[in-house]
């Protein structure tokens, strides 16, 4: 059963198109939204998070239709969202951000709020700060902060906007963990840029390139757009579309292979870049 | 592996905002904090909400931990004077029954009695020798550094008593170890 | 320091039924315990767990608790829920626009209630001041959750309406004081209530088609013309209290205008998460 379904969605901000046509159709599991900056992933998420209203199509989260106020609420009951830029008040302290958002989800009981919200930030690692104003919080604490709040009461439906933005790596291995633990029971949706944790973590794909689907599918048949097209050799070969150094010291090529070059099995990243045509000139 | 931090390297953290730190010293030293309350006051719940508020006192004051001495005994302060503070709140004067009250049951071992002399000298046999009320008006005063007016408020008996009382017990002592 | 332990055993006692031990014992034990991290760890050991985690329960609850600002702690003395104060006072911003509007209005009103000796004064300005709590608790709407609060179910309308009434409330509640110390008032007293009223609820229903500022300030200067228009009675001055705007047939149009305008504000409240979602 679809937990997120949208037909033809479109959205301008004046003469700008940033949205022209996005369909998917999403269900149970961990969803990667990868695209360009300027792709359109933050707009759709905002739209999908009942935050911003499409200019047109159809959108069904959850069974309800957020273009009514009833459907509205009704998904924000079961949602959890993480904004690109949370822009939370930096007066709070940890603790009281996420209590103050758990009360705008109408945890009224304080007690089990209280132990809602100690439980989230738990979950992030941060109990050791709770009681730190955020502006005193590191970048990557506040972003796990903003984590902390959407995870809140356990939503059947999460969108995150680059979660792992400002993680160092073992917060993001961690962060992996804890949503590969959701992802049994809850749908999630979250745009990022590093595909490798697309790779990890996310049984669907879907790549959006100036404002519509490019591509729908696992993360392997992502990498797979790319066989044959990723080799390796010493020197750069300037006929690859891309190319770049690698940390052994070969270097790595996407393009049309030349003949008895020495192919590797393709990456989602590689599958991504092949996708984009990102070109080393345009990259420079 | 996490490293055992000593209780001054707690009280830091603690002033810090660190939250795991005021947990391992609530671990550590509520139990002996609550054993001693329980001594001073016979309802357990009064011990029990005084040791909680020490530690929200310990909290909010770990910056003003000087450094010096032992942080049980700065705690012990913490805790007697919340005691009181519990007490006052409740407008109960809870009789201190465990002062006046000795154990029947329990034999001291005379291997014991001779160690626990040697811990405080000659002045545990002598405490022993004194009545029950004077007892505790030293204890209060000179073992848990009350001043006599709060000794007064823990032991639901006016300031005045507490002085003539411990003027008497120093006397008796002073008899005692002479 | 001594080298001397106390007893195993005698330590157990301690830990368990400490009122059990003789005063004797127990004080030496009491003072050891100061000293000796070791005699300490064991006492813990042998206390009960349950115990010790119930007690850090209700420590972590007191420290994690959020210090309440004095102006939440008087919103919910004057009978708010303690969310909804939270969520009103929960910023110094939010504070701070609830603080100066009572504020501004108190001495505000106090200032009319000085007074020329009419009632003038009063009745013309009390309507305009709900006017302005409304367009301070707008403007300081500036939601602290930010974007993700705005994906929450209590947002727009439900949101709104909280802090403008609790705003409104204590704006009201001075207003009905300042009243009470005006000169004309056995006729007086009550005429403000409905046309304010009238105005409050109007600016909220503007609000949902247009910005709060042209909203209120389009009524207020509205609400001034029709002072200045009704004052003139078959071309004599007539006295504010005694114009056609506070007579009988004023109050029932200002019932109604309260009436049609709370309407309007029920059928398009989800045009208030509408607006914020630009």
């Amino acid at each position: 059963m679809s937990t997120i379904t949208a037909h033809g969605v479109t959205k301008r901000f004046g003469p700008k198109v940033v949205l022209s046509g996005v369909d998917i159709e999403l269900g149970m599991g961990i969803t990667g939204l990868l695209g360009p900056n300027g792709a359109g992933k933050t707009t759709l998420l905002r739209i999908l998070a009942t935050v911003l209203h499409p200019d047109g199509g159809q959108i069904a989260l959850l069974g309800h239709d957020p273009s009514s106020a009833e459907g509205r609420l009704a998904v924000r009951r079961q949602l959890g969202y993480l904004p690109q830029e949370p822009g939370f008040h930096r007066s709070f302290t940890a603790f009281e951000f996420v209590d103050y958002v758990a009360i705008l989800k109408e945890w009224g009981d304080r007690r089990s709020r209280h132990d809602e919200v100690r439980r989230v930030l738990s979950l992030v690692g941060l109990e050791p700060v709770m009681g730190t104003p955020i502006k005193k919080l590191s970048g990557g604490m506040r972003r796990r902060v903003a984590i902390a709040q959407a995870l809140l009461g356990d939503p059947n439906l999460l969108i995150l906007d680059e979660p792992t933005a400002g993680l160092d790596p073992e917060q993001r291995l961690r962060f992996r963990e804890l949503l590969s633990a959701l992802a049994a029971r809850s749908t999630v949706l979250l745009s990022t840029h590093q595909t490798d944790d697309v790779a990890a973590l996310c049984s669907r794909a879907v790549v959006l390139l100036s404002g519509t689907v490019r591509f729908d599918g696992t993360a392997p048949e992502l990498a797979a757009l790319a066989t044959g097209r990723v080799w390796m050799q010493a020197e750069r070969d300037p006929s690859a579309q891309l190319a770049w150094i690698t940390g052994e010291g070969t270097v790595r090529h996407i393009g049309v292979p030349p003949t008895g070059a020495a192919l590797v099995d393709p990456t989602v990243e590689d599958g991504y870049l092949t996708l984009t045509g990102a070109t080393s000139e345009a990259m420079a | 592996m996490v490293t055992v931090r000593t209780d001054a390297e707690l009280l830091a953290d603690i002033a810090a905002g660190d939250r795991t730190a005021l947990r391992d010293l609530h671990d550590r030293h509520a139990p002996w904090v609550a054993a001693r309350l329980r001594r001073r006051c016979a309802d357990p719940d009064v011990a029990a909400e005084a040791v909680q508020d020490t530690f929200v006192a310990v909290w909010k004051a770990a910056a003003r931990w000087d450094g010096r001495g032992e942080p049980a005994a700065w705690i012990w302060g913490i805790a007697i004077r919340r005691l009181i503070g519990v007490l006052r709140h409740r407008d109960r004067w809870v009789p201190v029954a465990s002062v006046s009250h000795v154990s029947n049951d329990v034999m001291v071992a005379a291997e014991e009695q001779v160690l626990i002399s040697i811990e405080h000298g000659g002045l545990a046999t002598a405490m022993a020798g004194l009545s029950p009320e004077l007892r505790a008006v030293i204890q209060a005063t000179v073992l848990d550094g009350l001043t006599t007016r709060e000794a007064g408020h823990l032991l639901g008996i006016p300031a005045g008593t507490v002085k003539t009382r411990a003027m008497r017990a120093r006397a008796q002592l002073r008899g005692a170890l002479a | 320091m001594t080298p001397w332990h106390a007893p195993p055993d005698t330590l157990d006692r301690f830990a368990r039924t400490p009122e059990a031990l003789d005063d004797t014992t127990a004080s030496s034990v009491e003072q050891h315990l100061l000293h000796c991290g070791a005699c300490r760890t064991h006492v813990a050991d042998a206390a009960d767990p349950i115990e010790l985690d119930l007690s850090w329960e209700q420590v972590a609850d007191a420290i994690d608790r959020p210090t309440a600002g004095a102006a939440e702690r008087l919103l919910v003395r004057v009978g708010l829920a303690p969310d909804v104060a939270r969520v009103v006072g929960a910023t110094p911003g939010l504070r701070l626009a609830w603080l100066a509007t009572t504020a501004i209005l108190a001495v505000a009103a106090a200032v009319v209630a000085q007074g020329s000796g009419s009632d003038a004064p009063f009745l013309v300005v009390a309507p305009l001041v709900p006017l302005g709590s409304v367009l301070l608790t707008f403007l300081a709407a500036d939601d602290p959750a930010g974007e993700a609060g705005r994906a929450a179910p209590m947002h727009g309308f439900g949101l709104v309406m909280r802090r403008a009434l609790a705003t409104l409330v204590p704006t009201f509640v001075i207003l009905a004081m300042a009243s009470l110390v005006q000169p004309d008032l056995t006729r007086g007293g009550a005429l403000w209530v409905l046309p304010s009223l009238a105005l409050t609820v109007g600016a909220l229903a503007l609000a949902t088609v247009t910005r709060i500022t042209v909203a209120t300030g389009a009524l207020a200067v509205t609400w001034l013309n029709l002072v200045l228009a009704f004052s003139l009675v078959e071309g004599h001055r007539v006295p504010v209290a005694d114009s056609p705007l506070f007579d009988s047939l004023g109050q029932a149009s200002a019932l109604a205008i309260v009436v049609v305008a709370g309407a309007v504000l029920h059928t398009r409240r989800d045009l208030f998460s509408a607006l914020e979602a630009t």
